[in-house]
């Protein structure tokens, strides 16, 4: 899967705002990072779980329960492009 | 109120200032939150709320900025950013499918500054301006199958190119008087300046001008400093009949936005800006905020010209100071558009 093309992360003085010109969602500075990563090209739960684990020292259970839990909320708002 | 009115004025420029990287040591004054709606009301009138995200976003951490005004600013920001990619994709479209059928586009004003701004995606975008010389002018419409298209009174041809108004000028410079000239649209740091220079003095005979459009020609001289001859230049402007403007307006450039490069020896005396001060402050970016011109601009058709009309008599005694050889044949090409696009 891979973020929708119109996502944009706007960042300002500590606040985050993800973007797709029609709506907007308020996220936090990890949150934000995450995107950073995700927005480069496509990504599983897995790859993002290991990019959890390298940036924020996380084991294994814990960076896959928080990936997953951060693509949920990405499906939730209609924020990915397809899924592989 | 007139010290609210200051403060505001002041944290406006400072933060304007600290975006184009021309003046970042200058303390920024305690704002509360209808101060920084104010502000911000400020930046959308002038057609610089991207600046004023910029410059809000390097203040140092001590200086708070309320939340609601952190949004604002970040929606603005998102919204001029993706207008920004909009019009440069259609820029980059519309250039390369001219240049396939052999005509010679130049990029004028806006989308060609904006690439000397510090972040050129919060310059906010509008039109997007293109120069064809005259044998390709007419052409040039038909080359890309445009079929809904309209010459405004200005002579340019107005059209849609990918969602983005198109303004095709027949005329790289808006000098209608160029008899004692032998100017060359090349596009070189000396044609660039006179030319945004030119159009400023232009918007400022007739509806007005925004802080946007002084932004552009700071940036300009920032960008070019060091790739044009400063005495070639001010003799350019003399010979094109807007030396004592050009002098108005680095004059403004100097008080308004700070450290800025300019052509004139440092120790070279510049006029009071204050009559371009009141332009500026009076309507903005076109005068489009002045509150009689917005209630002509709604009405449209005959209202918008009359009052157009209005303007421009208005600003006699600009033009006939700043540009008394440009005036008649201003106001002479003025009244054929008008007829041509009538008829």
């Amino acid at each position: 899967m891979r973020l929708r093309g119109d996502c944009k992360v706007v960042s300002f003085r500590g606040h985050h705002l993800l973007t797709t010109g029609s709506k907007s969602l308020e996220i936090n500075q990890s949150f934000a990072e995450i995107l950073k990563i995700a927005s480069k090209g496509s990504f599983t739960v897995e790859s993002l779980a290991s990019e959890l684990i390298q940036m924020f020292d996380l084991e294994a259970p814990e960076a896959t329960l928080e990936a997953s839990n951060l693509i949920d909320i990405l499906k939730n708002h209609d924020l990915l492009d397809g899924n592989d | 109120m007139a010290t609210t009115d200051k403060v505001v004025q002041d944290a406006f420029r400072i933060l304007v200032r600290r975006a184009l990287k021309a003046g970042e040591d200058e303390p920024f004054p305690d704002l509360d939150e209808f101060q920084w709606e104010a502000v911000l009301n400020l930046g959308k009138i002038q057609g610089v709320t991207g600046l004023l995200f910029s410059g809000a976003n390097s203040l140092p951490d001590e200086i708070l900025v309320p939340d609601s005004i952190a949004f604002r600013l970040m929606v603005e920001a998102d919204r001029i950013i993706r207008r920004s990619e909009q019009v440069s994709k259609a820029e980059s479209s519309l250039i390369n499918k001219l240049r396939k059928n052999d005509f010679h586009p130049i990029i004028l004003k806006g989308p060609a500054v904006a690439a000397y701004y510090p972040d050129p995606s919060l310059r906010e975008s509008g039109d997007l301006d293109i120069f064809l010389p005259p044998g390709e002018f007419e052409a040039a419409a038909e080359a890309l199958s445009i079929k809904d298209f309209h010459k405004d009174p200005d002579g340019n041809l107005v059209y849609t190119w990918e969602g983005v108004m198109i303004d095709q000028h027949p005329r790289y410079f808006d000098l209608h008087n160029r008899g004692r000239t032998d100017l060359k649209a090349d596009n070189s740091p000396e044609a660039q300046l006179l030319m945004l220079s030119l159009h400023i003095r232009k918007h400022c005979m007739g509806a007005g001008v925004g802080l946007r459009q002084i932004c552009d020609m700071a940036m300009a001289y920032k960008h070019f400093d060091g790739n044009y001859d400063h005495q070639s230049l001010l003799d350019l402007y003399e010979r094109t009949g807007c030396g004592k403007w050009n002098r108005l307006l680095a004059s403004f450039i100097k008080e308004y936005l700070g450290k800025v490069p300019l052509p004139y020896p440092v120790d070279s005396p510049l006029p009071n800006p204050s009559t371009l001060h009141s332009i500026v402050f009076a309507g903005g970016s076109f005068g489009h905020y002045d509150p009689s011109r917005g209630t002509a601009l709604k009405k449209g058709g005959t209202a918008r010209k009359f009052d157009s009309f209005l303007r421009i008599l208005r600003r006699v005694p600009f033009s006939l100071i700043y540009a008394p050889r440009e005036l008649l044949p201003y106001m002479t090409s003025l009244i054929k558009g008008n007829i041509r696009s009538h008829s």
